[in-house]
């Protein structure tokens, strides 16, 4: 193999989030339209490696993905070794705005995944206005936990390997072996403990079943994408949620499971391009309405 | 369905020893790894015993007083179709099987969780060599 260095660039934001300095990782490639993405719970940015080397996707979005305090390449901050690491709604939305006024992005496309699909709701709901579209993978307002999440931090058990095992059912059969384990790379090198307090968030502080109603799509297109093996956030999880949420776009993708992006990029972008196409025509539209 | 799938299953875990045998990394992760799981099929329970990894035996209960340490019991079709070549939603994961009533859980799980994907990737091995594996 020829070797070549991919055009992504990776540096590190230094910024206050609720009053606590944080030091965050993010990366990105392209121009064009911000398109934000959210990794999943217990992961990083790099579930986002084939979208920021997708060409197709980086001539006309900028594509930024950033890892969560305490995730990836992003620092604990001061003072972690004495608290027990729990990702909030409130903290988890803040950290969201406050990334991308640092960063200076207007009205970016927000993706996320998991917990990322989760939170999109609720910005949805609360900050549409920083918004020009918002995309939901594996998201819905709530759902059924199939597992005791006290296995995912404890002494006598591997938390990195525990984590990765139960998620490793969530990727759908048939595709390749490399993005699998890759994915599965993400959570067996997690923080201790860290996977599990982003489940507070999904668990115990996200559920938006009483915020989705608030959802104005007029304001702010939303577009769900769910993968068809996923049994975590099921396709039906998500058709329910949007049931609730008028003028709200679902598509249930084949032959994927909960990190879509990730586990079989190839896949994912066949549903991806038409939606980030569609996202782009309407910015277009709004420039030649407005000049 | 196929005709006897209770016959069918029975056939995939016996097999499970010997594509162990050919799989000298599966072995290795499991290392750590010495104790008595069961697996139900419908009413009939199989023990495998497990030392450091290897699988000792296999052998069809019941068996009075046969102890184990986790148990993992579902039907026939349900394991038949976790072991389909490419295994439908809810039939492609232990996890969604349980999470889909159709797969319990049962005694001291820690020896499982601390050793869960070589127990997933070990009842995978018959996947796709199992005749009616279409649920």
């Amino acid at each position: 193999m020829t070797p070549y260095i991919e055009p992504v660039v990776g540096r590190y934001l230094n910024l206050d989030i609720d009053g606590r300095q944080q030091r965050l990782y993010y990366e990105e490639a392209g121009e064009g339209i911000p398109l934000l993405c959210l990794h999943t719970a217990g992961a990083d940015g790099r579930q986002f490696r084939a979208l920021v080397n997708d060409e197709e996707v980086t001539r006309n979005f900028r594509v930024i993905a950033f890892d969560l305090p305490w995730h990836g390449k992003s620092s604990p901050p001061a003072g972690y070794h004495k608290e027990e690491y729990r990702l909030t709604r409130e903290f988890y939305v803040k950290t969201i705005l406050a990334v991308s006024e640092a960063l200076g992005l207007d009205r970016p496309v927000a993706m996320g995944c998991s917990i990322g699909g989760r939170i999109v709701l609720n910005l949805a709901a609360d900050h549409p206005e920083h918004f020009r579209a918002l995309i939901g993978l594996q998201s819905a307002d709530h759902q059924t936990p199939w597992y005791d999440t006290d296995w995912l931090h404890r002494s006598d058990v591997h938390g990195g390997e525990v984590c990765a095992a139960l998620v490793s059912g969530l990727i759908a059969p048939g595709g390749s072996e490399a993005d699998r384990h890759e994915t599965l790379w993400h959570y067996l090198s997690s923080g201790p403990g860290i996977f599990k307090g982003d489940l507070y968030f999904y668990r115990v502080d996200g559920d938006l079943r009483e915020v989705t109603p608030r959802i104005d799509t007029a304001r702010c297109p939303l577009y769900l994408l769910t993968g068809e093996y996923d049994f975590s956030c099921t396709p039906e999880d998500t058709r329910r949620t949007a049931e609730r949420i008028p003028g709200a776009r679902v598509t249930i993708m084949e032959k994927l499971g909960h990190f879509p992006m990730s586990e079989n990029p190839e896949q994912f972008r066949q549903y991806l391009m038409p939606v980030l196409q569609e996202i782009r025509a309407g910015a277009v539209n709004q420039t030649d309405a407005g000049s | 369905m196929p005709e006897n799938p209770q016959a069918l299953c029975k056939q995939a875990l016996v097999s499970i020893p010997e594509r162990l045998g050919k799989d000298a990394h599966l072995q290795w992760q499991g290392r750590r790894l010495t104790c008595c799981f069961l697996v139900g099929v419908d009413e009939t329970p199989f023990y495998f015993d497990v030392e450091q990894g290897r699988i000792v035996a296999v052998t069809q209960g019941p068996i009075l007083m046969r102890s184990w340490d986790f148990a993992l019991k579902a039907p026939a079709d349900a394991w038949l179709g976790y072991w389909a070549a490419v295994p439908k939603p809810w039939y492609h994961d232990l996890l969604a099987l349980s999470k889909a009533g159709k797969l319990t859980i049962e005694g001291n799980l820690h020896p499982l969780m601390s050793n869960l994907q070589y127990i997933k990737d070990l009842l995978a091995l018959p996947r796709g060599s199992v005749p009616g594996g279409e649920s």
